[in-house]
């Protein structure tokens, strides 16, 4: 069980969730925690909701998220207030490759595949030049998340859908040489995002010789490796992403493959 | 864990410790589990559906959530038989627990091989016959409505196999009676009362059923009468010993099981929530006998038979 710290509104639909663990835990960036959502003796919403880790905090066994309201669960969720308690599983899943030094690296977040770079930038931006480029539908989405970058040394690139922050377009637009800076060579990029932009993200490491991971998401009950609800197709066989996941080589993923 | 209460009860020939198993499909092939607790707290493992050769299941989604309730169109994702036999089968001798394995084809001559193979391998404790997938194309669900094809798979299966044999029923026909009877006849020891129930969902918003293949089988709380009630009526008729299984989320739905003449319960979509719940409802099945004052698991079985049910 978690206790709720915060749950409050950063934009339409989009929440920041602070929970305390009493017990001891550790947590890598890339991990994620499975959220009984329903209370009680109720059985609906049925299963858990998946969130990945937006923040941790180890000196006070603190994990926040960020989520947004997309249904029933993530609207349950949000009904939850201060002091109310939680059950949560985690932390579940395998998580980013972290030991990375004096590394250039990109970290590329569409939408809410923005949360889980957070912690990951705070971790291992310490001994890396990171790159991050980041990208929503429009403001709304967008600068809420990018605050909380601030207080992390970073370069930020940014762009939305409708322009009104940023660039205008998909984040494809910050990826070029124009944009990235030609003489630059990058070790390694990091992506979590809609598929359509894992997928071009995918075909531009390609061309650009860079190896990376992705951080990926489908529909997900236990968590365990137990149902097999996530499986995802790569050239190594299929993978749970509760389990094996949701981190996965960028070039053995098989998007879009089952 | 000591309970002060006998739980040991059978399935025919099966003899259990305790009478909650896990079912199909929501327990892998035990390795998860067993990051949790000891097997041997179960009652029974039975293992994920097992085809001839390795399927990578279903697109995704492959799941959507209902009212109290899980649709899932896995669609048998699987190593296949000599996958099972090389990879899991290894680890399966090691648990101290009764271990099952689900079996599903595309054809009776799949049926009839995958008994086959698993005879010739020691470490498992039965089979349980799938005719009543219905995530899988040709076969499946189709077998299961079918009094006359049910035989017959349960024939050749019984044939290849010397051990346990338990059926597992589709509540998705108008009659179950004559389908248990020819499961029966095929020489099963026991049925598994029921499988999940055909169902969909829609998205309102792009205007498409959610599951990438339209509809796929319905579990958890939302089914648990329909199929409690199959249990009752075929414990009426006295055919075999029944595994009951259908939403049971707690103890309360385990004993209502028993109380309609189930001698096991199957637990499946609430290990997906917690991976504790079969242990949770096996304790709590042992406190009910003991604050009712029964000594034995057996002495409540069939009891909701006492005053009877129009069905």
């Amino acid at each position: 069980m978690a206790k709720v710290l915060s749950n409050k509104s950063l934009a339409d639909n989009i929440y920041f969730l602070k929970v305390s663990f009493k017990e001891t835990i550790n947590v890598k960036p890339g991990q994620f925690f499975n959220l009984k959502v329903c209370r009680d003796e109720s059985y609906d919403p049925l299963l858990r909701r998946p969130l990945s880790v937006f923040d941790f905090d180890l000196d006070n066994n603190e994990v926040s998220f960020i989520y947004e309201i997309k249904g029933r669960g993530t609207r349950a969720l949000s009904n939850y207030i201060k002091g109310d308690f939680l059950d949560i599983h985690g932390p579940l899943g395998n998580g980013f490759t972290v030991d990375f030094n004096n590394k250039k690296l990109i970290l590329a977040g569409g939408g809410m595949g923005i949360a889980p770079l957070y912690f990951l930038a705070k971790y291992i931006g310490v001994n890396n030049d990171l790159t991050l480029c980041l990208g929503a539908a429009n403001k709304g989405v967008l600068k809420p998340l990018v605050d909380y970058f601030a207080n992390i040394v970073v370069e930020l690139k940014l762009s939305t859908d409708d322009g009104s922050f940023g660039s205008q377009g998909t984040i494809s637009c910050l990826l070029n040489n124009s944009s990235l800076g030609k003489e630059v060579e990058y070790d390694y990029l990091f992506g979590c995002g809609p598929k359509p932009m894992l997928e071009w993200l995918q075909s531009w490491m390609r061309e650009e010789g860079i190896s990376g991971e992705f951080s990926l998401e489908e529909r997900m009950a236990c968590g365990n490796g137990l149902c097999l609800s996530c499986s995802c197709k790569t050239t190594d066989g299929n993978k749970r992403l509760c389990k094996e996941g949701p981190v996965l080589p960028a070039d053995e993923v098989i998007i879009n493959g089952l | 864990m000591v309970y002060n209460v006998g739980l040991k009860t059978s399935l025919g020939p099966l003899k259990l410790e305790s009478p909650v198993m896990t079912a199909s499909g929501t327990c892998g092939f035990g390795r998860e589990l067993a990051d949790f607790y000891e097997l041997k707290e179960l009652g029974g493992l039975i293992v994920k559906g097992i085809t001839v050769d390795p399927r990578d299941g279903n697109p995704t989604p492959r799941i959507a959530e209902t009212a109290a309730g899980l649709i899932n169109s896995i669609g048998l994702e699987n190593p296949g038989i000599d996958g099972f036999i090389k990879e899991e089968l290894p680890f399966l001798k090691t648990v101290n627990t009764k271990v099952l394995v689900n079996i599903s084809g595309h054809s009776l001559n799949d049926f009839k091989k995958l008994a086959a193979v698993l005879a010739e391998n020691e470490g498992i404790d039965g089979i349980e016959v799938n005719v009543s997938c219905p995530n899988i194309k040709g076969g499946g669900l189709a077998f299961g409505t079918d009094p006359e094809l049910v035989f017959k798979i349960t024939d050749l299966v019984r044939k290849e196999y010397n051990g346990f044999v338990m059926v597992k029923l589709t509540p998705n026909v108008r009659d179950i009676i004559p389908v248990a009877k020819s499961a029966a006849e095929g020489g099963a020891d026991a049925l598994a009362v029921a499988n999940t129930l055909p169902g969909m969902k829609i998205d309102i918003e792009s205007r498409i059923p959610v599951l990438a293949t339209g509809s796929g089988g319905l579990s958890g709380p939302a089914i648990k009468p329909v199929t409690l009630r199959l249990v009752y009526e075929i414990v009426k008729n006295d055919i075999l010993p029944v595994l009951g299984l259908g939403g049971i989320m707690t103890a309360d739905d385990a004993i209502e099981y028993l109380l309609a003449g189930a001698r096991a319960v199957g637990v499946g979509t609430a290990t997906l929530i917690d991976p504790y719940a079969p242990i949770r409802i096996k304790s709590g099945i042992a406190k009910y006998l003991k604050n009712n004052s029964f000594d034995h698991l057996q002495e409540i079985i069939g009891l909701a038979h006492k005053k009877g049910a129009n069905l």
